[in-house]
């Protein structure tokens, strides 16, 4: 009987742990998520931790499932995302018909306090990773920030330095802003509030041609929308 | 004695072939004599001579010709008879392959020409002139493509249009830079501002041809996140229905599908769109290439739009690729890229020509883009130009044989034409402004 009782709680743990399994990789999230929890408290399982929300949809997790394109689904490119994995854009464009909120024009550099948290960051030559210290905590701070004003939309527009060709920095503005993007995400911000904008090198910070000037303009910027 | 030397003379001149002048060039030019405008019309001189030099800069650039005049010969030409102006016994002593002569009556420019190797000469066309050097420059630049089709049986340029992009900064407002769409002929006169967006509009590509003011695609930042546009209609109108950034817009030659970067799915990836014939989008966009950490960025179809070039950095640093474009909607597997250009590490901006053997590129060569040619029928591939400044964006004209590309300089980019046979680039454009994205008229 006592073999009984102690075998039943871990049978149906480990029938729990396996229905709910989708593949190793999910597995591997969902413990990174449980550790994160763990460390947040018990308050959490109390849904009392601020930085908790509740998904209205799988769709708020993985993006919006609308079919707009045909997407790729090359198995290897599903399980070389991990670490980098795109993250699919809003359901609206901002200014778009149905959209929440109006164009980009409407979008503010932030001033006064917010603009000591809304900081630009830096990236390095040809480069799309935020790998500056500094520029880490700058992603924490508007992480923050953001999680606490859900009425606040964001914009980040990727630059460029002048010295790849016009094309290619097109493309590369892209990778940095949604690279950002997807930091602000995992830190906890809803994707579905924060859009990207490529420039390339077409609105350089800096006008000149030496070390510094490439570096301010290897950059990523934002503006804000209050709802 | 004298007996002898006209006897080698005339067996000499039984065997001889078109006559040719070497230049320093990849190969020979033919010689063509082109009058000045003769007789009198409703037009001063100035503006006959203008008329001239349209069609002698024409003939020059071709790639095939070299062309020249002289007041003697002018004079004989003058003669209303037409046998006793081509008359061979005057004209046979130069290398001629052709005499052009150019007449004036009221306001037709009469054209005449003399084939020495076919020994005939005959009116080759008349041309209404309407004293608008603008418009009738355009007349001009058909007239030199038939004179290159009829005699030398060779696609002429000329006649084709460029489509680019000026960028310029405010100093009024801000600093704010703008960009808009402009077109020019194919030697860069007859310039028009196409978009007055005062946004930054780029990339832009002919969707029609032979219309005073074509329809186009291009890239506007008018609502804040680019989108490709297509200038139908009054004030232009979004193209594809996709979320996120859409750059760097491919055509193909059947017009029937566009390639394009987006970051729909998170990160800049190649897409394709098919569209119909009045140049709507059909059916949803294809996310036809992405790869893991990889920047995806200019493509170009090759001329049966069966594969496409394009940028990738997915090994390192940008390269250009090859694949065959899917033919079903069935997208579980990425289609198989192979590497074209190995000889530099960053290659961008790949445009096919139209015959589809060979590829143009930008390559970075001892620290300065220039502009490379990919063959494919012997997998090689060869610096086209030199000297310093950034050169990027090359494309490739219908005739197979010149390429429009733009500098990309500190302070200006201006846009140049190169042909493969004298490999002189040639500056055409002037004025304020970056010009770059330049396309031809196809």
């Amino acid at each position: 009987m006592k073999k009984l009782l102690i075998l039943t709680p871990v049978f149906l743990i480990c029938f729990l742990a396996v229905s709910c399994q989708k593949s190793s990789n999910q597995t591997w999230e969902n413990m990174k998520t449980a550790g994160a929890y763990l460390n947040k408290g018990i308050t959490t399982l109390c849904g009392n931790y601020s930085d908790s929300r509740l998904l209205e949809s799988s769709d708020e997790f993985t993006g919006p499932g609308d079919g707009e394109f045909i997407p790729l689904n090359d198995k290897d490119l599903k399980a070389q995302f991990i670490n980098d994995r795109g993250i699919p854009q809003p359901r609206f464009s901002p200014g778009d018909k149905g959209s929440p909120i109006p164009g980009l024009g409407e979008f503010k550099t932030p001033t006064g306090e917010l603009a000591s948290i809304f900081k630009r960051v830096h990236f390095g030559t040809d480069d799309h990773m935020i790998k500056l210290s500094e520029d880490v905590d700058v992603i924490r701070s508007i992480a923050a920030y953001m999680k606490k004003n859900s009425r606040v939309y964001l914009s980040i527009e990727g630059h460029c330095d002048e010295r790849a060709s016009a094309a290619y920095n097109m493309a590369l503005g892209a990778r940095r802003a949604n690279h950002v993007r997807v930091l602000l995400i995992k830190n906890g911000v809803d994707f579905n509030r924060i859009y990207t904008i490529s420039h390339g090198k077409e609105k350089p910070l800096a006008l000149g041609h030496g070390d510094e000037d490439w570096r301010a303009n290897r950059r990523a910027e934002f503006k804000i929308f209050v709802k | 004695m004298k007996r002898i030397m006209i006897f080698i003379f005339l067996t000499f001149s039984l065997f001889a072939e078109e006559l040719q002048v070497h230049l320093t060039t990849k190969v020979p030019l033919s010689i063509v004599y082109l009058s000045k405008v003769i007789g009198s019309g409703d037009f001063d001189e100035g503006y006959l001579s203008n008329v001239r030099g349209v069609l002698e800069y024409d003939l020059n650039n071709s790639g095939y010709i070299y062309s020249t005049r002289e007041n003697k010969s002018d004079a004989v030409l003058a003669i209303n008879d037409l046998q006793k102006a081509f008359n061979p016994g005057y004209w046979s002593k130069e290398n001629y392959s052709l005499i052009v002569k150019l007449e004036i009556q009221n306001k037709k420019l009469n054209v005449y020409v003399f084939d020495t190797l076919k020994n005939k000469s005959f009116a080759f066309s008349t041309i209404n002139l309407i004293g608008n050097l603008n418009a009738d420059r355009r007349k001009i630049h058909e007239l030199n493509d038939r004179i290159l089709e009829d005699f030398f049986q060779k696609k002429g340029y000329a006649e084709k249009r460029i489509i680019y992009s000026v960028r310029k900064e405010n100093p009024q407002n801000n600093h704010k830079w703008t960009s808009e769409i402009w077109m020019c002929d194919s030697d860069g006169q007859n310039a028009k501002q196409l978009t007055f967006e005062n946004s930054y509009c780029v990339h832009p590509l002919f969707l029609s041809s032979k219309k005073e003011i074509p329809d186009f695609i291009y890239v506007s930042y008018k609502d804040g996140i680019p989108k490709i546009y297509s200038s139908k209609g009054a004030k232009g109108s979004k193209l594809i229905s996709l979320k996120g950034n859409q750059l760097l817009p491919a055509l193909s030659r059947q017009k029937d599908q566009i390639t394009f970067i987006c970051d729909a799915a998170g990160s800049p990836d190649l897409f394709l769109q098919k569209i119909d014939k009045d140049f709507n989008a059909n059916g949803k966009p294809l996310q036809l290439y992405s790869c893991a950490r990889a920047t995806q960025a200019t493509s170009s179809f090759s001329p049966s739009g069966k594969e496409l070039a394009f940028v990738s950095d997915k090994d390192g640093s940008p390269r250009i690729y090859l694949l065959k474009i899917p033919q079903s909607n069935t997208n579980d597997k990425r289609p198989n890229a192979q590497l074209i250009t190995k000889k530099n590490r960053d290659n961008v901006t790949p445009s096919f020509s139209s015959d589809g053997t060979k590829l143009a590129f930008s390559a970075t060569t001892e620290g300065v883009r220039q502009i490379w040619v990919y063959d494919f029928s012997t997998d090689d591939e060869w610096q086209l130009t030199t000297g310093p400044g950034n050169k990027e964006n090359p494309f490739w004209a219908d005739d197979n044989l010149h390429i429009v590309y733009n500098t990309e300089d500190k302070s200006s980019s201006e846009m140049y034409i190169i042909n493969l046979n004298q490999q002189k680039p040639l500056k055409i454009s002037s004025g304020l402004g970056q010009k770059r994205f330049p396309a031809w008229e196809r």
